[in-house]
């Protein structure tokens, strides 16, 4: 199921920052997620590609332990962040998910200021002391979402108020305000439009160097414009994980080929 | 038949039912106003003398009545709604709870009555007195606040709370700063109806606190207390010979301060729906 | 399993059937150009340069359908390699197509000479080309890889005939200095059979590539 030419990568180049080791996840009866195994490298955007309905955004909720919200949910094999398991009692799931945040389909910005949504992070979790270096955090993380000058101005004003695609990027500055270090992304661009969409996709770019980021999406063309690694899945199972090139010009198995051709169904 | 004519007919006949429904509430302000405006005045509202004339007294006790109430009732309602909207797993015993819930907004207000007489008055030994109406009346409106405190909450969508836990927000801290304050237009809409109904209660504080003529305004809670509606009782059943300007002016009164509230909450709704933000 | 995208699954039948019409064309045009010099037939010669000019047409027609195709559908795997393969098979029977003009010019320029000796390797020669060409057409219809590596292989025997060839023309050289313009043109006819020769191992490589998504690898001909 992973590639050779994955496999094969230079290890100095590609550091496993969360490997997912033999999943399986039910909802109740159904078995919505079968043996995966994955390494997400650090770094890296990794795209997961697929039908829907075949487990993609399960496996993202499951890094980030938004499944934990979900009653009459049954989980064996393990995730390993930096390492260490994610289901770990030890470990306290408000610092994962400090660590591990999320972006959803459709934009969610809290119905306050600019402001006020990008400091709840830091406010929640007391990182500042002072007004000012929440002024600080917020005027950077705006920055980084390629927001800033669109905005700086309305700081006060709801965030109902933009766009969808700045509606998103708040989302994405929101996130970035707790210091992250790995950004899910689940179908992040599916209610923009193509313009909003394609600035997502540079400001993923950009983040990339800073942050390791995994991207749910139905786009096909967007996986293969903005990822470097990409698995697809079908019906819960990983049925071929490589660099995104490969994917997409050879790929090995048939069920990809007709997937990403279209061709079949 | 034409689908035009039978529209037309359609539309008559359902303004007519309109006309129909809205009707009394007219013909009672109406009744009111003619009969009990002679008897408003400044005497009637604020003096404290005799027992029919004045009902300052009595407005004071619906007030004490109505504080105690909306203090122990809004919180728990509130903490109540929360948990079963935010807490709670679709269980056994939260369909139970539910079904109580239910089930407490259809009890009879003399049962209410009577329970707050075994309860408050004599069991925990607080006799007639403020607290007892008070506490009863609150188990009264109880459901009402439940009801309402919930559907507000559950107004406030889950995608706020989901952004708000994948930022690492704990189920408190989301509910303190996301969900609360955004769902607090329709839990205030609820208690204001709340206290509306605790306001024009008769029959719980018939047992439990209510007394026909006291001329002294009351000092603790613990203190016996005249009410609106049980001197309105009192003065239309039981008083020979009093003046019928009085009855009216005292319901007068007591329909006024209702309505009030009852419009209060309408407002705050509609100004709420007006601003709603998503 | 139904098929989701039938009008573009038609779009690349048409687009393989267009490389199978050209290569076609071109083959008439090879074993014509070799007629036209063996008859020393000028008004046939005339003939082979003017049908070029509707393989320039139809090899634009090709790219433009490709350019369309990738612009328009999105082409992924498969796909893609077999329209940006499409594309470079397009040039090199173009290119090829062009090489039979030369001999055809030179049928021409040769036509009213004298014939030094009677052609016995030359059309040999041609014949194996024209064999390729065909065989490599199959080839691509049926994406065979394993067929199209073993014409890759048939290109040793065109060299051996171009070795052969040259090292008898240049003795009729060295014994017969008046020969030297005629061998000299027939040269430069040998010389574009070896070339058509290389377009169709170039064509082998790209269906190969298509099939597997192998490139090829560089091109040893080069310091030959």
């Amino acid at each position: 199921m992973v590639s050779d030419s994955l496999k094969n990568i230079n290890p100095e180049q590609n550091i496993s920052e969360i490997t997912i080791n033999q999943l399986d996840f039910y909802y109740g009866d159904c078995h919505a997620l079968k043996n995966i195994s994955i390494d997400i490298y650090k770094n890296k955007i990794t795209a997961l590609i697929g039908p829907s309905g075949c487990g993609k955004s399960t496996l993202l909720r499951t890094i980030n332990r938004m499944n934990d919200l979900i009653p009459n949910v049954k989980i064996s094999g393990d995730v390993l962040f930096k390492g260490r398991s994610i289901f770990d009692p030890d470990i306290d799931v408000v610092e994962l998910r400090k660590k591990i945040g999320m972006v959803f389909q459709k934009p969610n910005p809290f119905p306050t200021t600019v402001y006020n949504n990008i400091a709840f992070g830091p406010r929640i979790h007391n990182m500042f002391s002072s007004k000012s270096e929440i002024d600080d955090t917020v005027e950077q993380c705006l920055k980084a979402a390629g927001l800033w000058l669109e905005v700086k101005d309305k700081l006060k004003k709801s965030a109902l108020e933009l766009s969808g695609g700045q509606q998103q990027r708040i989302c994405i500055a929101r996130l970035l305000a707790v210091k992250p270090e790995v950004l899910l992304m689940d179908e992040p661009c599916s209610s923009l439009d193509p313009i909003a969409s394609l600035k997502i996709e540079e400001l993923m770019m950009n983040l990339k160097k800073d942050y390791t980021i995994i991207i749910v999406t139905h786009n096909m063309q967007q996986a293969a414009r903005v990822s470097d690694n990409t698995g697809f899945f079908l019906s819960g199972e990983l049925i071929e994980y490589d660099i995104t090139e490969h994917l997409f010009t050879t790929p090995s198995k048939k069920e990809t080929q007709d997937y990403i051709t279209g061709r079949f169904g | 038949m034409n689908p035009r004519h039978s529209q037309k007919i359609a539309f008559s006949v359902l303004t007519i039912c309109g006309i129909i429904v809205v009707a009394p509430i007219f013909a009672i302000l109406l009744l009111l106003l003619i009969k009990g405006l002679p008897a408003i005045s400044l005497g009637f509202l604020f003096g404290t003398g005799g027992a029919a004339e004045s009902i300052f007294p009595a407005i004071i006790g619906t007030i004490c009545l109505v504080l105690v109430s909306i203090l122990t009732a809004i919180p728990l309602g509130i903490a109540g709604a929360i948990y079963l909207n935010e807490f709670a797993s679709d269980n056994k015993f939260t369909r139970i709870i539910r079904l109580s819930i239910v089930n407490l907004a259809g009890v009879p207000s003399v049962v209410y009555g009577l329970f707050g007489m075994g309860l408050f008055v004599i069991f925990l030994r607080f006799g007639t007195s403020i607290l007892s109406g008070g506490l009863t009346l609150a188990f009264l409106i109880l459901p009402v606040v439940i009801t309402a405190s919930e559907e507000a909450l559950r107004t406030v969508p889950v995608s706020f709370r989901e952004a708000a836990f994948a930022l690492g927000a704990t189920k408190i801290q989301t509910i303190r700063r996301i969900v609360l304050p955004n769902a607090l237009p329709g839990i205030l809409t609820g208690s204001i109806l709340g206290i509306s109904r605790a306001a024009g209660e008769t029959a719980p504080i018939l047992f439990t606190v209510a007394a026909f003529f006291l001329p002294r305004l009351p000092h603790s809670i613990f203190d016996q207390v005249m009410a609106l509606p049980y001197h309105l009782y009192i003065i239309s059943t039981q008083v020979p010979n009093t003046p019928e300007k009085y009855k009216y002016g005292t319901a007068l009164v007591l329909v006024v301060l209702v309505f009030s509230l009852n419009i209060a909450a309408i407002i705050i709704r509609m100004q709420f729906r007006k601003t709603k933000k998503w | 399993m139904e098929e989701i995208r039938k009008t573009f699954a038609q779009e690349i039948n048409e687009l393989k059937q267009s490389v199978m019409d050209i290569g076609m064309m071109s083959v008439e045009l090879i074993q014509g150009a070799l007629k036209a010099l063996v008859e020393r037939d000028t008004a046939l010669a005339d003939e082979i340069i003017k049908a070029d000019e509707k393989i320039d047409e139809k090899s634009l027609e090709i790219e433009e359908n490709c350019l369309k195709l990738l612009a328009l559908q999105q082409p992924m795997a498969i796909d893609l390699r077999l329209i940006s393969g499409v594309w470079k098979i397009n040039t090199d029977i173009e290119r090829l197509a062009d090489h039979t003009t030369k001999i055809a010019r030179k049928a021409a320029i040769l036509a009213p000479l004298k014939q030094i000796k009677p052609y016995e390797d030359l059309p040999k020669m041609a014949a194996k080309t024209v064999e390729m060409l065909k065989s490599s057409l199959d080839a691509f219809m049926n994406l065979d890889a394993i067929k199209a590596n073993e014409i890759i292989a048939m290109d040793d025997e065109i060299d051996e005939y171009n070795h052969k060839i040259f090292a008898e023309l240049v003795s009729i050289m060295n014994k017969d200095a008046s020969s030297i313009n005629y061998v000299s043109h027939l040269m430069s006819v040998v010389a574009s059979f070896e070339r058509i020769g290389d377009h169709v191992t170039n064509i082998c490589e790209r269906i190969v590539f298509i099939k597997t998504g192998i490139l090829p690898k560089s091109d040893w001909r080069l310091y030959y």
